[in-house]
């Protein structure tokens, strides 16, 4: 019943049309190369700032489910991932428009991205309150350990070298250090300065991170017009099609749920594992590569699976589930909203509010997906000189209509340009933003346990929830060393 | 094509000022202007009431977060103001700086009296903390206090303390045990601990949760922790549902919602510790400006309006004038002078 009254809350007029707003603007955002969906929700985050909390998740809500959808339809068309998540839509989608069926993989990644995106959704609504009962019993040990393995998550997963993602990830831990020491409430490494008296603001520092560094590179390598010649019309999927993508579809809305539920796993590792998931499963696995329809549903919907999964742990413990998430989390505290049990007691009308736009968010943009591609593929030949001065403007308004500090606009610059060299030199962004989130609550609730235990380590190994994230923790540190040794014994990639 | 570019243009624009319109001061200039006229004009007219608040578009800075408590409290003040007095109050969030940001950007406003900021009992301890000097109520002339939340110390149900007497019985017997949750360090929560220890040589174990109040409610109820001090508001839900227990309370009487619940003061402990939202003004804007603000407000927070809204938003009401508010802040000072001190010497 209660879930009802949020629906109906959600299919208000007003907050309906800025979920519309942003399922489109998330859609072309996400179209864009060089526009990733978690800039694109950094970007419209300031935006939110005059809403309710309400109107403003739902909005962002529906720009990043909007934009991991809408990296498709470039992935498709051009053979370009429009974000990183449609990498691996790319394979098997460009292999249709060689042919001449672009039209026809659109109508099946945004069948299919739908599918997985309302699986997530359910899930996430089914999953999220009854982890919020358990983490109601998560104390200081519990959080700290669990912080800890979210940590490791991002050093093993998040780059393509372990040592690359470890740099990023205590860059993240080195600022979030910055401010008031949590035990004792004394500033430190504030060097005199009040404006970093109680620490730096996340929110500029990840549109420094997300949206800006990636400005400076498009301007120094120059990003291509886009040019789309294939002819589409409509991308309406048949029967047959949908019969054979359906059961795929299905089971990659599951594994990318499973996914963004892990800490610090994105919509990108959704993909690829739903991918390879369906090759190996596949009763035709040789047809993968060629342009197949089970190859394309796969990661399509594995990827958009990711986007309420992320949402679990975010809501129930405030540990993000992704770069994504981490943005969330920040709009959330903007709100005055604790993301964490709490929220599910005292704050239970918003989270059903969020449950429900999750939902419409998913069915928006199937919506516009299939009615409107052919103004998608418009708009997103638009010329880079003119869209990257707008980003440009929105990352300044949106740093200082924070708080209307004009410090927040320096120190996002200053992140933009150590972002940029990252981006040089392959290091990856996303674990300094979700280190950003996880090194205070790990170093909080380190040193509360501590006083706690006063002054005792057993503590983390005598509570049993504290102890499981440990032995995940040292697990995921071992990850890299035990995939190659499997690697060689199966002789296959994991 | 070009229409398109021209649609997606207007929008970013229009979405820009949508941004700026709701928080960024740039785009408000109003308030500056419109009292720029006023004090000139209405002297010549009416000697005897000066200044005319009718009209007026005031600014009122608030140096903490948009949603928050205070934030609530200042927003409940504008719209009773701009019903009982007329004119336009616009509630501006400058935050950061542990709650500094915004009292200096008031002062780096225009002193004309219409840019006004939150009093609060920051206006006492950022001096003593020596995190800002000048924020103390020689810069400052209050205006009014509206809500004020009581320190509570507040423990689970079934839990072993069940009177105020038990609790500091415990942290006197056995010195440092007794873990006692906070709000963050040198939260104003964090300072109320202290002085109980001070008022009574018990001694607890804090345990800082620097994410705030609720942060800390899990932790009681599963008893990780023995108690928390905070205001019974912020554990109200937990409290009506019989699973947290309030001890007692440090304001000077008995609080209207917990009518059983005594007093420190009754219970032997001579501490008043209360969270206080309301208004002040810099001191050297133009004194019959000051004057006006403070005859205004003291029929603001009297009003019916102001206390449904206060009683909507679930705060606390405890209304005083300016001269209420002074004496207040004022008697409150040497409390925190030695609690603050004995703050300072255990953390080095």
């Amino acid at each position: 019943m209660v879930f009802f009254q949020s629906l109906l809350t959600i299919l208000h007029p007003s907050i309906l049309l800025v979920m519309i707003i942003g399922s489109i603007g998330g859609i072309v955002i996400g179209a864009m190369p060089g526009l990733t969906s978690v800039m694109g929700v950094t970007l419209l985050l300031p935006f939110t700032y005059g809403m309710d909390a309400t109107t403003g998740m739902a909005m962002l809500l529906s720009i990043s489910f909007g934009a991991i959808y809408g990296g498709s339809i470039t992935a498709i068309l051009i053979g370009t991932p429009g974000t990183p998540a449609s990498a691996a839509t790319m394979i098997e989608g460009r292999q249709f428009a060689a042919r001449g069926e672009g039209g026809r993989a659109l109508g099946i990644s945004t069948v299919s991205s739908w599918v997985g995106g309302t699986i997530s959704a359910i899930m996430l609504i089914l999953i999220a309150p009854q982890l919020a009962k358990l983490a109601l019993k998560f104390g200081a040990p519990e959080y700290c350990t669990l912080c800890l393995f979210g940590l490791t998550i991002i050093a093993s997963i998040s780059g393509k070298s372990l040592l690359k993602g470890a740099i990023a990830g205590f860059l993240g831990l080195l600022i979030s250090t910055i401010g008031i020491d949590p035990m004792t409430g004394f500033s430190r490494f504030a060097f005199g300065n009040i404006n970093l008296y109680s620490g730096l603001q996340t929110v500029p520092l990840m549109i420094g991170l997300f949206a800006i560094s990636q400005v400076f590179v498009n301007l120094k390598d120059g990003v291509e017009q886009n040019v789309i010649t294939q002819k589409v019309t409509s991308i309406l999927p048949s029967w047959s099609d949908l019969k054979q993508s359906l059961p795929v579809a299905i089971r990659s809305g599951f594994i990318g749920t499973f996914i963004g539920i892990i800490p610090a796993a994105g919509a990108d590792i959704a993909a690829f594992v739903s991918y390879d998931v369906a090759k190996k499963l596949s009763k035709h696995p040789e047809a993968f590569g060629t342009g197949c329809i089970e190859g394309l549903a796969a990661p399509e919907a594995g990827n958009n699976g990711d986007t309420s999964g992320a949402l679990v742990p975010m809501l129930t413990l405030g540990v993000p589930g992704d770069a994504t998430a981490a943005v969330l989390v920040g709009a959330l505290t903007l709100h005055g909203l604790q993301p964490g049990p709490t929220l599910f007691t005292k704050d239970i009308v918003v989270v059903n509010n969020i449950f429900a736009s999750a939902l419409i968010a998913n069915l928006l943009f199937l919506i516009f997906g299939l009615l409107g591609i052919r103004v998608f593929i418009k708009i997103i030949q638009i010329k880079p000189y003119i869209l990257t001065p707008i980003i440009f403007v929105l990352c300044i308004i949106g740093s200082f209509a924070l708080r209307n500090n004009i410090f927040d606009v320096g120190a996002m610059l200053v992140i933009s340009v150590i972002g940029y060299f990252f981006v040089y030199l392959e290091i990856p962004i996303a674990p300094i933003v979700l280190a950003l989130i996880l090194g205070p609550m790990f170093e909080s609730n380190m040193r509360r346990s501590l006083l706690l235990s006063k002054g005792s380590f057993s503590i983390f190994f005598t509570r049993p929830i504290s102890l499981f994230f440990i032995l995940l923790a040292v697990i995921s540190l071992l990850w890299p060393i035990l995939r190659k040794k499997l690697e060689k014994e199966t002789g296959t990639s994991l | 094509m070009k229409k398109v570019l021209a649609l997606i243009l207007a929008l970013c624009m229009v979405f820009a000022l949508c941004a700026c319109g709701s928080s960024a001061p740039a785009e408000t200039p109003a308030p500056s202007e419109a009292p720029a006229e006023a004090p000139a004009e209405t002297p010549a007219e009416a000697p005897a009431e000066g200044v005319d608040l009718s009209n007026a578009s005031v600014t009122i800075i608030c140096p903490y977060g948009a949603g928050g408590g205070t934030d609530t409290t200042m927003r409940v003040l504008a719209q009773a103001a701009e019903k009982v007095i007329g004119g336009t109050y616009t509630v501006e969030n400058h935050t950061g700086g542990s709650g500094t940001t915004g009292l200096y950007d008031c002062l780096a406003a225009e002193h004309d009296g219409y840019t006004l900021a939150t009093a609060s009992v920051d206006l006492i301890t950022l001096s003593l903390l020596g995190i800002a000097d000048d924020l103390t109520l020689d810069t400052f002339a209050p205006i009014c206090i509206l809500n004020g939340e009581p320190a509570a110390i507040i423990v689970p149900a079934d839990s072993p303390y069940q009177t105020i007497e038990d609790f500091v019985q415990a942290g006197i017997d056995n010195p440092g045990t007794v873990t006692l949750a906070n709000a963050g360090a040198g939260n104003i929560w964090h300072l109320a601990a202290i002085g109980v220890e001070l008022k009574t040589g018990a001694s607890f174990s804090h345990i800082p949760y620097s994410d705030g109040t609720s942060a800390s409610l899990p932790a009681v109820l599963a008893g990780d922790v023995d108690a928390v001090i905070c205001s019974p508001a912020e554990a109200a839900s937990f409290i009506e549902a019989g699973d947290l227990k309030v001890l007692a309370v440090a304001a000077a009487d008995r609080l209207a919602a917990y009518p059983d619940v005594p007093t420190f003061t009754e219970s032997g402990v001579d501490l008043i510790i209360m969270a206080l939202r309301g208004l002040c003004v810099p001191a050297d804007a133009p004194a019959d400006v000051i004057a006006a603000m403070q005859d205004a407000f003291a029929e603001v927070i009297a009003s019916e309006e102001c206390q449904t809204l206060l009683a909507d938003a679930n705060q606390t009401y405890m209304p005083f004038d300016a001269e209420g508010t002074a004496e207040l802040l004022n008697g409150m000072r040497s409390n925190y002078e030695a609690i603050i001190e004995a703050y300072l010497a255990s953390a080095g």
